[in-house]
């Protein structure tokens, strides 16, 4: 679930509903642990909207804490060689897919580009580093970027290869304030991960 | 000229717009022979064409602050200093152009003077004259208003679709963005043959008069035509055959010869190569990064292919290949890969993280120690790299 093109209109537009809309497929997760998928959990220290997983973009789970368009928090479990994390519905349109003999600059690429295909403007890595995902050996990556709007964005996230399997999760929020709103938070729950 | 972001002015209340709109619905038939629009003017509120008008400045006022709006300064002057050589000093007032961050070449004109450059485009122009002959070309569209005529064509024959997407765009698709905006209006100008034809007659003539070689012309449209042939993406290969290749302005075989016909009846003249690189070199590398997230390897090899065959910008040129190879994988790809890594080494200009993929490189063909040179020469050539911390833990296993 990304949104990269929403307009500013639309952004306060969707501020403005969020305290109105309810779905019955989103439950309240936090604070506390929440498992994702089969293979791992994190832990939250605030409470957390979370959307069932949708199998077309392979992932396990999307949480935001103010709504979709003002953070968004990823995961994907165990990712297999040839799968993508990006869902088209034109079937000629040749998309980036995932390997197991990727690179750590490589993963992060991955992920970068197959979000550039979606419609993040401006994608760019700006930190990349080891760390621990749970015990497995993971790499941690921030970046910029900005919605076709022209909004700016910041994300983080983290990555770690469990054999041939991907797990991945990722935050972005608008960079001036909502970013910087959660990263506490955030840097919690990546820091959270344990393997189930 | 200097390129000008001038804010469009909502020039028509909304409703005024969409009655001159609607009001043509009522009409049994307009005309579709209009004459050419005059340098400087405005069509008149209550027209439908003064609602055509409305609905594409309040799009182009959202890509005005749009991202993949590109804003480089001297990118900008140069593209709209050549916008206004094909154009003439006196309808150059009438023209924004915009540079946009899309890797497919494309240009479009829209009926209200916004004119769309793709870095696609910009990236497979071989020089200045090129890219002028599809400015010249779009202008022609502007200047003989086929986007009115496409409109009065679609009321007269009550398409519906069209209206629609014209409706849709006007109502702001905000979430569709920018480019779905944009995209709901390519059916404004989606042009019939006889404008098309009439445009590259029409921009022909406008080119060459602002003194570019005439020869130029049919290479652009030649050069998209053989790209096409060699894409991985089976719908863009048949696009050669459906003469599709420049999706808003078909281009066919027929067009090409028209144009080499008129080219041959003109003395050659030198194309201008040396202003346009300068001006576009920096963007190179970024642009060429761009087109490789389209994951269309086959095209992008035959666009590296062609542009390492100019023999500029060697570093760089060699470095993307050798990333197309990297993430193509087909047998053999690894090896050519490192080549080309190695390759790129020699030249000054090859980007720094031309070392890091090399030491990548390196380390999966199991050559630990070349790998670690290489690694540690990308950190040489740029200390603030991201990913410092994670190369180190490769040149320094134990983390000292
Ligand atoms: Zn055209």
């Amino acid at each position: 679930m990304a949104h990269f093109n929403v307009s500013p209109r639309t952004f306060f537009a969707i501020i403005a509903l969020i305290g109105l809309s309810a779905c019955a497929s989103i439950s309240a997760v936090g604070p506390g642990p929440v498992e994702i998928g089969k293979s791992y959990r994190i832990s939250t220290g605030e409470v957390w909207s979370k959307y069932p997983p949708q199998s077309r973009t392979n992932t396990a789970a999307t949480m935001t804490i103010d709504g979709t368009i003002l953070n968004t928090l990823s995961f994907v479990d165990g990712l297999k060689p040839g799968e993508s994390i990006i869902y088209t519905s034109d079937r000629d349109k040749l998309i980036p897919k995932y390997r197991a003999d990727m690179s750590a600059s490589e993963l992060v690429d991955f992920v970068l580009d197959s979000y550039s295909a979606q419609g993040l403007a401006n994608g760019k890595m700006t930190d990349l580093r080891p760390e621990k995902f749970g015990t497995l050996d993971g790499y941690r990556f921030d970046f910029t970027g900005a919605y076709k709007s022209g909004l700016e964005l910041s994300g983080t996230g983290k990555i770690a290869q469990q054999g041939d399997n991907l797990h991945i999760i990722i935050f972005y929020a608008p960079s001036e304030y909502y970013y910087g709103l959660r990263k506490d938070e955030v840097d919690g729950i990546l820091a959270s991960v344990s393997l189930l | 000229m200097l390129n000008r972001f001038k804010p469009v002015l909502f020039r028509y209340p909304l409703r005024l717009a969409l009655l001159a709109l609607g009001s043509t619905a009522l009409m049994s038939c307009v005309s579709t022979d209009v004459p050419p629009i005059e340098a400087q003017a405005a069509p008149d509120d209550a027209t439908d064409e003064g609602g055509i008008w409305y609905v594409t400045d309040k799009v182009e006022k959202d890509l005005q602050t749009s991202a993949i709006v590109e804003r480089d300064p001297a990118l900008n002057d140069y593209v709209s200093t050549v916008a206004c050589r094909v154009t003439g000093p006196e309808y150059c007032k009438d023209l924004r152009v915009y540079i946009v961050k899309q890797p497919y070449f494309n240009a479009s004109m829209a009926p209200n003077g916004m004119m769309q450059v793709w870095t696609g485009l910009l990236l497979r122009a071989e020089n200045e004259d090129q890219l002028a002959y599809v400015l010249g070309h779009e202008f022609a569209h502007y200047r003989q208003r086929h986007s009115l005529k496409q409109w009065r064509q679609a009321k007269n024959m009550s398409n519906a679709s069209l209206i629609f997407s014209v409706g849709a765009a006007a109502a702001g698709a905000g979430a569709a963005g920018v480019l779905g905006q944009a995209a709901a209006l390519a059916r404004l100008y989606g042009f019939s043959r006889e404008a098309e034809r009439e445009s590259d007659d029409l921009g022909f003539d406008f080119f060459v008069a602002a003194g570019y070689a005439p020869g130029e012309a049919a290479r652009t449209w030649e050069y998209l035509i053989a790209e096409a042939a060699e894409s991985s993406s089976r719908r863009k290969r048949k696009s050669v055959a459906r003469a599709s290749v420049f999706a808003t302005h078909p281009v066919t075989t027929e067009r090409v010869e028209n144009l080499q016909a008129k080219a041959a009846a003109l003395p050659a003249g030198t194309p201008r190569r040396e202003a346009f690189l300068a001006v576009t070199k920096p963007f190179l590398q970024q642009w060429l990064e761009q087109d490789l997230t389209l994951r269309d390897f086959g095209s992008s090899l035959f666009l590296t292919n062609t542009l390492i065959e100019d023999g500029d910008a060697l570093g760089v040129l060699y470095f993307h290949r050798a990333e197309i190879y990297r993430l193509r994988r087909a047998d053999g790809d690894n090896d050519l890969a490192l080549a080309d890594y190695q390759t790129a080494s020699q030249y000054d200009d090859a980007p720094p993280e031309n070392w890091r993929q090399m030491g990548d490189a390196l380390a999966k063909a199991g050559k630990t120690d070349e790998a670690k040179t290489a690694w540690a020469t990308y950190l040489e050539k740029a200390p603030d790299a991201p990913d410092r911390l994670l190369i180190q833990s490769y040149l320094d296993p134990d983390g000292a």
